[in-house]
């Protein structure tokens, strides 16, 4: 009796294998994908938001600048500190809706979020920058460190953004942002109020920026 | 002569593999997809609380695909995805009605079609659906469909 090479067996199923592949014209369909967009959101005050996030919403460009005042009659200069009030309305979240400042006693909302595709690399940095001083019309000073914020927002044990005071002269990074997150405090600004100044309307500007890298 | 018996149970065994069903690649020249670059679009543009970070893109797929071998033969067909660098992507289909909807992952393959090959080539447009986690899908990547048919011998 002739015995077929036990090893030899599994090579021939192969070749057989081979031989039915070949007898056909083997194809595929290629589909190509490409990555979702980045993109970054930061709203301080009065911003625009189409809808909710919940709703399926969009955000938008708004160029309002908001202001934050604190009057401070004659008689209380250099008396303590003093809340700042704001022309800002914005109370619910963009977010759901969901009540969440309350304008009325100078919480200013303060939110945002970075988008982008992957799961490593850096995160988006919430920086604020100010000049040194505030400035009246005849060039009298109000250092930009005399005015400090405490954060919060209903339901929040403590507030995302941490509470903190302007530097002033300079840029300062107040929240790093996690890729893919959302982010929203209310900011309540007060002015120390703890030295005399001369007469006039003081003003100087805050500027907010999200970052990604 | 023990070990002779044992060589032909071995050799039995090893031809009865065969005797299951056959597969083959099917041949789909002639296949047209909608748009060279689909782009993903995250479900939800603002990431969520909750992290939802999913990302989905929609496309056509005009489908050609040549049975002309086994005509008049009983089978069975499969759409597959070949395995996907890192990202489980999941695809979901709409049918005219020659195939079966369905929904499958890279590395899988589902059934499409059970029955008669009637005619030699079998056209079809499917709405395919493709989900992945943004985060995760992080370049242009090419995703490689194709068919697997099955028939008794």
């Amino acid at each position: 009796m002739t015995h077929l090479p036990l090893p030899l067996l599994p090579f021939l199923r192969v070749l057989a294998l081979i031989g039915l592949l070949a007898g056909t014209g083997a194809q595929a369909y290629l589909v190509t994908i490409a990555a979702g967009t980045r993109a970054i959101y930061l709203q301080v005050g009065t911003g625009t938001f189409t809808g909710t996030y919940a709703s399926g919403g969009t955000p938008g460009d708004n160029t309002t600048v908001n202001t934050m005042t604190a009057s401070v009659a004659a008689g209380a200069i250099g008396t303590g500190a003093q809340v700042m009030s704001t022309n800002s309305t914005v109370a619910n979240s963009p977010y759901d809706n969901f009540a969440f400042c309350t304008p009325g006693t100078g919480q200013v909302y303060v939110g945002g979020f970075y988008r982008t595709p992957g799961n490593t690399g850096a995160n988006a940095t919430l920086s604020v920058t100010t000049p040194l001083n505030l400035v009246n019309a005849t060039s009298d000073t109000i250092p930009f460190n005399t005015i400090s914020w405490v954060s919060g927002g209903a339901g929040d044990a403590t507030g995302t953004v941490p509470s903190g005071t302007f530097t002033g002269g300079t840029t300062q990074t107040l929240l790093s942002l996690a890729r893919n997150n959302w982010f929203e405090s209310c900011l309540t600004f007060r002015y120390a109020n703890a030295q005399l100044a001369p007469a006039g309307t003081f003003t100087g500007r805050a500027t907010y920026q999200l970052v990604a890298p | 002569m023990t070990r002779a018996l044992f060589a032909i149970l071995w050799l039995a065994a090893a031809l009865g593999g065969t005797s299951h069903a056959a597969v083959y690649r099917v041949d789909d020249t002639g296949t047209v997809v909608s748009q060279p670059v689909t782009p993903m679009k995250w479900r939800q543009l603002v990431p969520s609380r909750a992290g939802d970070n999913t990302v989905e893109g929609q496309l056509n797929v005009a489908l050609r695909l040549n049975l002309s071998s086994w005509l008049n033969r009983p089978a069975r067909i499969y759409m597959a995805l070949a395995p996907t660098e890192g990202e489980q992507l999941q695809a979901t289909w709409r049918t005219q009605g020659r195939l079966l909807p369905g929904a499958l992952r890279s590395g899988g393959r589902t059934l499409v079609y059970d029955g008669l090959v009637r005619d030699p080539f079998l056209t079809e447009t499917i709405q395919l659906s493709l989900t992945a986690d943004g985060r995760l899908l992080t370049r242009t990547q090419s995703l490689q469909f194709y068919f697997e048919i099955e028939v008794s011998p």
